[in-house]
């Protein structure tokens, strides 16, 4: 059951199975780590609801919650 | 690791208090600020400054949720984040003092240093410093091993 | 066959995918453990709290803000006070008179006029290289990242805007932490609008004058002014000029680094690099800038001030303030206030014959007996006041920060069509209503 990174609630996690946009955008995801297979959680949403808060690689990372639309992952426990 | 991070009872009590003193202080002066025309109301030693008083105002709120949230860990970064801030304050007022002082000597005016070194904020520290020494100690103890912060 | 059927995906997709294959079968040879609560982790939930966060933040800019204008204070009195002595010294010493009244005026007034700014800038910086340093500016961007989303703006944007209510030129020099080139020279040219500190004695004066008892209410309302057109310009240049809208938006990808603590060493490297560069770039052109004014404002050599150059301009632009109902001396004193806002004041007293330092309540008695402005006017060159551009160190300061005479020309350009339609505005309006 594939969702959007963007529908994740805080607290929740999922394993990334790929990544939709181009050019820009996408590459800097691809840099930052956000590859195939790997894990991300959503950490927390800011006090406005957005961007979000990620925690991937042991980092944590600031998404926009468009820019999060175009990442699909398979929600884990 | 969490449980080690509770608060006592002791000290969620005494953070309640300091907040409450940081509300109250930081109340009178936002009021007073925003009222000029209504005269000497507050004490004397007590600055009429709507942005000043919002922050001891927030500085307030973060102790007073490090007590209410004290059985859980958050509770230690709302209290560290509090000192913090109280010791920011702190500092900055004693700063502008000193600047205020500099100031009377090279411009030749007279420097009303009562007003500027009895801003509560900087008397504030005193009581902030129990909880500010104390939460800082436990946090610096949990320094990340060299492990994947990764599950 | 082509690389993509090979792979079986993009080329870039496969390569960071192999990279981070090879990160990972290393790491899990070497580490292992699982993620441990850190200090960061606690910090965030005050700092980053759903209700608290914001307010946090408020609260933290307003000390930078303290610390940048209260504290550096001594130093630019220091400053001010040395170069006008030094004039003093020199104009003393020197017989000509034009070349003393050269030396004392414009060379050393120039030169303070440049000089001053550094304290309040190299404070700045080192508050700021603070907060960047201990990894909350960041978190800053993050939190108010969707209060600016909606005009074109970003989180990042944020500080140097509030910057701008001390002092515009921190506040342009403050956008190099936005990596973004268009949403840096989008928060540049309308950080203008920003009222700086500079120009409340201007509305100080004039609402003194001629508000009466709405005079803290015609204050306040510049400030409230200033913020909706801010805002309210960024949406539009926005919409409406190509480079700004041309292209996908810059994605807001952005590390929340381990907070640390800010070392001494790299904080103050920081400081100095930022405020070396505005003392050697934008201070050439203030200097010059102050010397031009000074010697059209001086010449022709010996006569009254508003027989010199430059009241002959403002005489000569006075019919284009006619509609504003402003009047040559109004004029001057908006062309004046290119040089400085400061100066704006000043020259009211000079005009009324009253020396630069006159009382401001002497001023605001003579603005009311010769009937400079009427309440509606007096409200409408507040206006105008507000926001054509602040003053020469902040053209100074944006060439330097754009690199581009286009951009720099724009936003003295716009702010000038803007004030004068938003005063024609308040005049044409007001009018209609019967007010004057």
């Amino acid at each position: 059951m594939e969702r959007r990174l963007s529908e994740l609630n805080p607290g929740e996690s999922g394993i990334i199975s790929r990544i939709e946009g181009r050019g820009e955008e996408r590459r800097k995801l691809l840099d930052m780590g956000l590859v195939r297979g790997t894990r991300i959680t959503v950490v927390r949403r800011a006090p406005l609801g957005d961007p979000i808060e990620l925690l991937v690689k042991g980092y944590n990372l600031s998404l926009r919650l468009d820019e999060a639309e175009g990442v699909y992952v398979k929600p884990v426990e | 690791m969490a449980e080690a991070l509770r608060l006592n009872r002791g000290i969620a009590i005494y953070a309640a208090f300091i907040g409450v003193l940081y509300l109250i202080i930081g109340l009178i002066e936002f009021l007073s600020g925003l009222t000029p025309h209504l005269g000497e109301l507050p004490p004397g030693w007590i600055p009429r400054d709507i942005f000043g008083g919002l922050s001891a105002i927030v500085i307030g709120l973060l102790y007073i949720a490090s007590t209410t949230s004290w059985r859980r860990y958050e509770s230690m970064g709302y209290l560290l984040v509090a000192t913090l801030l109280s010791a920011i304050f702190a500092v900055l007022y004693l700063l502008i003092a000193g600047a205020n002082g500099l100031d009377s000597l090279i411009v030749g005016e007279g420097w009303s240093w009562m007003e500027d070194v009895s801003r509560p904020e900087i008397w504030l520290l005193l009581p902030s410093l129990p909880p500010l020494i104390l939460s800082w100690r436990m946090a610096m103890r949990l320094k990340p091993e060299a492990a994947p912060r990764e599950a | 066959m082509s690389v993509r059927e090979v792979l079986g995906e993009e080329p870039e997709v496969a390569m960071a995918e192999e990279r981070y294959r090879v990160i990972g079968e290393i790491l899990s040879r070497v580490f292992r453990g699982a993620r441990p609560l850190t200090l960061s982790d606690l910090l965030d939930k005050a700092f980053l709290n759903r209700y608290l966060g914001i307010p946090i933040f408020l609260t933290l800019w307003w000390a930078l803000f303290r610390f940048t204008f209260d504290v550096s204070a001594p130093l630019s009195d220091l400053i001010d006070i040395s170069f006008s002595r030094l004039g003093e010294f020199a104009s003393s010493i020197i017989g000509n008179e034009w070349w003393s009244a050269f030396v004392s005026d414009a060379i050393c007034g120039g030169l303070g006029g440049v000089l001053v700014f550094i304290p309040p800038i190299f404070f700045l910086f080192l508050g700021l290289a603070l907060l960047e340093d201990s990894g909350y500016l960041a978190r800053a961007a993050f939190v108010v990242d969707k209060i600016l989303r909606p005009f074109g703006l970003q989180g990042r944007s944020f500080i140097p805007l509030l910057l701008g209510f001390g002092c515009n030129i921190p506040g342009v020099m403050a956008t190099r932490t936005i990596p973004s080139e268009r949403d840096r020279i989008l928060t540049i040219c309308v950080n203008p609008l920003i009222t700086c500190s500079a120009r409340l004695p201007v509305y100080v004066l004039i609402a003194g004058a001629v508000l009466g008892a709405y005079a803290p209410m015609g204050v306040f309302t510049m400030y409230l002014l200033s913020i909706v057109l801010a805002l309210l310009m960024a949406l539009i240049f926005k919409a409406l000029i190509p480079y700004f809208r041309k292209g996908r938006r810059a994605p807001f990808i952005l590390e929340l680094p381990d907070y640390a603590r800010p070392t001494l060493r790299s904080t103050l490297t920081h400081m100095y690099e930022r405020g070396i560069l505005f003392l050697k770039k934008a201070g050439t052109i203030i200097f010059l800038g102050i010397i031009v004014v000074w010697l059209l404002s001086s010449h022709p050599w010996g006569a009254p001030l508003d027989q010199s150059y430059i009241a002959t301009l403002g005489k000569w632009l006075e019919p284009l303030f006619r509609p504003l109902g402003f009047d040559w001396r109004g004029a001057v004193a908006l062309l004046f206030g290119f040089i400085a806002k400061e100066i704006v004041v000043g020259t009211f007293a000079v005009f009324f014959g009253l020396g630069e330092e006159a009382e401001i309540e002497e001023v605001q008695r003579s603005i009311v007996e010769l009937g400079v402005f009427t309440p509606l006017t007096g409200f409408a060159f507040m206006a105008f006041t507000l926001i054509y551009i602040p003053c020469l160190a902040t053209i100074g300061i944006i060439y330097r920060e754009t690199n581009s005479v286009k951009w720099t020309l724009f936003t003295v350009i716009y702010g000038l069509i803007l004030a004068y339609l938003i005063a024609l505005l308040i005049v044409v309006i007001g009018g209609l209503m019967g007010l004057g």
